[in-house]
């Protein structure tokens, strides 16, 4: 069978000790069956890895960030397409998804295909509105207060027991075990990410994760899940294993179920020691652990472009169990052409 | 024969940061502000000097009737009124009251200023922590809302009310949890520990008060829609629960403000203009949940609403001049303008954008912007892609119309002439540029 | 004025310093006057080429020459002379 050509335009190239999940993707597209594709690297700095890899991208393109305002970074894919005739684009960073979201059908009538969850899903997800989503979809979170002002933290002491987590709207997580440390990190938090801080009651147990796509109307089309075997002082996965847990995977499709989450997404719960499941974080995108997937025989990458080119597909329901992954790391000689290019042309 | 020349652009070398990604990225070509309702910049600044604030009357209407519009097709009965605080120049408030905006006060100063400016009392509503024994005579005499912000005010009242041997119009201010943080839960009567039912309760057994409404204000510059329809839903259980134990109406439900306006607050990671909420989305969740409600139709109280900042911040504009270029030790490039934190007090917690007045270069370089003040505090921006300008190029600042023009300092200069540009195009001087004897007349010497 | 020995200009206003392994990009008429500056040119020559090709007046020129080159000092792509003198 000949295979389908298209063009991919793909961000989160940064396959760093913090990798994003572009490089995976690509990897998992490039092994695909049905599909002949033709990479655009879409790029925010002149390191990316991404850049460097040989046979990675035929393109790459420096595009401005989305803090610069959602309509200089569309502009710049218009320009883009001009030249390359981009058939899917796929957002791998958070901060774009906001961007992409509400570009989609201006993007669309380009015919530059995108397949992003929607608005609601999106926000109803966010970390301070956790307690409400679980109730919502009838899953186990763990407590949580949302703090405006240290004068909450006798609110905080009422409630929850040390230690307890304190986190921030977008990142940032802390382990505080008294009220020095709840200060210390509030203060640091809202300093970085504003309000709210969000005390959670500290769930103790091993940490799991599941990588899923949803194709928009209820069906899990992919699942995959995963315990962490080891993470980098960075919290992220350095290796992991694919894990037989039924239970997982009818949380997992039972919220796509509910939602009907549209586009890629990666769960993180904590199954305790008698074996519930706490969900600790939704995050709207593919993670960068997502070639474990491919490699037990999901290869979600795939399916995520065949969806948003409006092609049906059939939900997988197997996987490899006992697949792991090992992540590594590797320099590669570059010569400073290359980057010179990036930095002066902003595109190769 | 002579050649023609090539347009010069200054020459600059920049050092390539290599990095994986942070905030900055691929420079975006830099927009210009070259003219203000059809008037050019540098024609306002040859004829008002500079810096000149100048506002735009007809930004004004747009955006009030859209926001009259986004609350009138939901809501039956709507009634704005104008928040003095946000900007109390005679000219502006005028627009809005000939455009049948109300005036919301919070002093005073404020209050006697509506009355100077011909608004009628009943059509003031008093807000505000801070009511002398003078103040609210003066408000009970002409009849005003006094929205009433704890308990000593409102033993204050009845004291008064029966020394005046007159009867007040008032409402109270109730604070809650609407999810937003932290809660401003310094203003008013709580609704959750049942304070403000207490009060309500008080006020409705005083003979010389008349409760007429409820109102709430749950923060600035509030982006959760959601925040508004727990507000509005918390103050139509106190609504229909009033009803129910007293079998009286109220005549009207104030929401406050609070409404973001497009500027991008500092911290943030998307420019405010995108992820401000439009007056629709704000109107959609107040009407919603006052609708859906236990409140017969029949019965639904009118719905006041006091927004400033997002009806006055894009009118306004500040209009600078480059004093210098610098280099700091670290080779960063720096820029004097010749107005400073003290015209814009909300520098401090926006970032603000500052613009060319001509297309200029294309060339951008990061900066940081400083005003003329003798004070290392006086930085207008820390850090911004700006194009290379020349001393003597005229900047213009967007998005200045709320509280700069109340809260600025007169500090070692004079403030400056600020400028109506009206609807059908004419440029008025609506405050005039303070000079020696503005200062002067204020002050005395002591003989010796 | 010098420009080192170490760095390396490339015509499309890319600039590397091999001692230091910085980075540099220039925009055009930064690139033409560096390259001025590496034929050794003086500011009097310098400024004549400037104000013939360009839409410049003496003054300007002499303003922003003299604030390239304290970049172009800060970034040690001309030799630094001692701080401490002032001669």
């Amino acid at each position: 069978m000949k295979k389908q050509e298209i063009t991919l335009a793909v961000s989160g190239l940064n396959n760093t000790d913090n990798p994003g999940p572009g490089v995976p993707f690509i990897r998992g597209l490039k092994e695909s069956e049905e599909f002949d594709v033709r990479v655009i690297g879409l790029v925010y700095e002149n390191l990316e890895p991404g850049i460097y890899m040989e046979d990675l991208c035929s393109r790459i393109f420096q595009v401005p960030y989305p803090s610069s305002g959602s309509d200089d970074l569309i502009e710049r894919i218009e320009d883009i397409h001009r030249q390359e005739n981009i058939d899917v684009l796929v957002p791998n960073f958070d901060a774009e998804l906001y961007s992409f979201m509400k570009n989609e059908e201006r993007l669309l009538k380009q015919g530059i295909h995108t397949f992003l969850p929607t608005f609601q899903q999106f926000q109803e997800r966010e970390k301070h509105r956790l307690p409400e989503f679980g109730k919502k979809y009838g899953i186990k979170v763990p407590a949580s207060l949302n703090l405006g002002s240290l004068g909450q933290i006798t609110e905080l002491e009422d409630k929850f027991d040390y230690p307890v987590m304190v986190k921030g709207q977008f990142y940032d997580a802390y382990l505080a075990t008294n009220k020095e440390q709840v200060k210390q990190a509030f203060m640091n938090i809202s300093a970085k990410w504003g309000f709210p801080v969000i005390a959670q009651e500290f769930v103790s147990g091993t940490e799991v994760n599941v990588v899923a796509l949803g194709d928009g109307q209820g069906n899990t089309v992919a699942a995959v899940p995963m315990r962490k075997q080891y993470t980098t002082d960075k919290g992220k996965a350095w290796g992991g294993i694919t894990l037989a847990d039924e239970k997982m995977m009818h949380l997992t499709r039972s919220l796509i179920k509910q939602t009907h989450w549209r586009g890629g997404m990666e769960l993180e719960l904590i199954k305790t020691q008698t074996g519930e499941y706490y969900l600790i974080e939704i995050n709207p995108r593919i993670p960068a652990w997502v070639y474990l997937a491919v490699g037990a025989g999901q290869n979600i990458p795939e399916a995520l472009v065949k969806l948003a080119l409006g092609m049906e597909v059939k939900p997988m329901h197997t996987y490899k169990i006992g697949k792991m992954f090992v992540r590594y790391s590797y320099d590669m000689i570059v010569d400073l052409e290359k980057f010179a290019a990036i930095s002066m042309n902003k595109e190769i | 024969m002579t050649m023609e020349k090539s347009t010069y652009e200054k020459p600059v070398i920049n050092k390539i940061t290599a990095g994986v990604p942070s905030k900055f990225g691929l420079p975006v070509k830099p927009k210009y502000i070259a003219a203000i309702d059809g008037i050019a910049v540098s024609a306002l600044i040859e004829k008002y000097g500079s810096p000149l604030f100048v506002f735009s009357e007809k930004t004004i209407k747009t955006t009030y009737a859209d926001a009259r519009r986004a609350f009138e097709t939901r809501y039956p009965k709507v009634q704005f009124a104008w928040s003095y605080k946000t900007n109390y120049l005679d000219a502006i408030c005028s627009v809005f009251h000939d455009e049948g905006a109300w005036a919301e006060v919070v002093s005073g100063f404020e209050f006697e200023k509506a009355l100077a400016l011909g608004v009628n009392g009943s059509q003031i509503l008093f807000n505000g922590p801070e009511k002398s024994v003078e103040d609210l005579t003066l408000a009970i005499n002409h009849n005003a809302c006094i929205h009433i912000d704890h308990f000593d005010e409102l033993y204050l009242l009845i004291e008064l009310t029966r020394k005046l041997d007159k009867t007040a119009r008032v409402a109270i201010r109730v604070n809650m949890d609407t999810g937003i943080y932290p809660m401003w839960d310094r203003f008013g009567f709580n609704y959750e520990n049942g304070e403000a039912w207490n009060a309500i309760n008080r006020i409705m057994l005083a003979e010389k008060l008349d409760l007429t409404g409820l109102h709430t204000h749950i923060g600035t510059y509030i982006m959760a829609t959601t925040a508004y329809a727990v507000a509005a839903a918390k103050l139509a259980n106190l609504y229909m629960a009033i009803h129910r134990k007293f079998n009286y109406w109220l005549k009207y439900l104030d929401l406050g403000g609070g409404f973001a306006s497009k500027n991008t607050l500092k911290g943030s990671y998307m420019p405010g203009s995108e992820t401000c909420p439009s007056f629709d989305e704000y109107a959609e969740a107040i009407s919603n949940a006052l609708i859906s409600s236990e409140i017969p139709h029949e019965n639904l109280p009118a719905l006041f609403l006091e927004t400033g900042r997002a009806l006055i911040d894009d009118a306004g504009y500040l209009l600078t001049t480059v004093l210098a270029n610098k280099r700091l030790s670290t080779g960063r490039r720096s820029m004097v303008i010749d107005a400073g934190v003290n015209l814009l007090f909300t520098s401090f917690w926006y970032n603000l954008g500052v613009y060319t007045s001509n297309p200029g270069s294309d060339q951008v370089e990061e900066t940081t912007i400083y005003g003329p003040l003798c004070m290392n505090i006086d930085v207008v921006r820390d850090a911004i892609n700006f194009p290379h300008v020349k001393t003597g190029d005229q900047l213009v600042i967007e998005r200045v119309g709320a509280y700069n023009v109340t809260q600025w300092m007169q500090f070692i200069t004079y403030r400056p002439n600020v400028v109506l540009i009206t609807s059908n195009g004419n440029a008025h001087v609506i405050r005039r540029k303070e000079n020696l004897e503005t200062i002067k007349k204020q002050e005395s010497k002591i003989e010796k | 004025m010098k420009i080192i020995k170490e760095i390396k200009i490339s015509d499309n206003g890319f600039v590397f310093n091999s001692n230091t392994g910085d980075s540099f990009s220039l925009n055009s008429t930064g690139l033409e006057l560096i390259q001025l500056i590496s034929q050794e040119k003086e500011i009097e020559e310098i400024k004549e080429v400037f104000t013939t090709r360009f839409d410049l007046d003496e003054l300007t020129f002499e303003k922003d020459f003299y604030e390239f080159c304290s970049l172009l000092k800060l970034h040690g792509i001309i030799a630094r002379e001692s701080t401490s003198e002032f001669n």
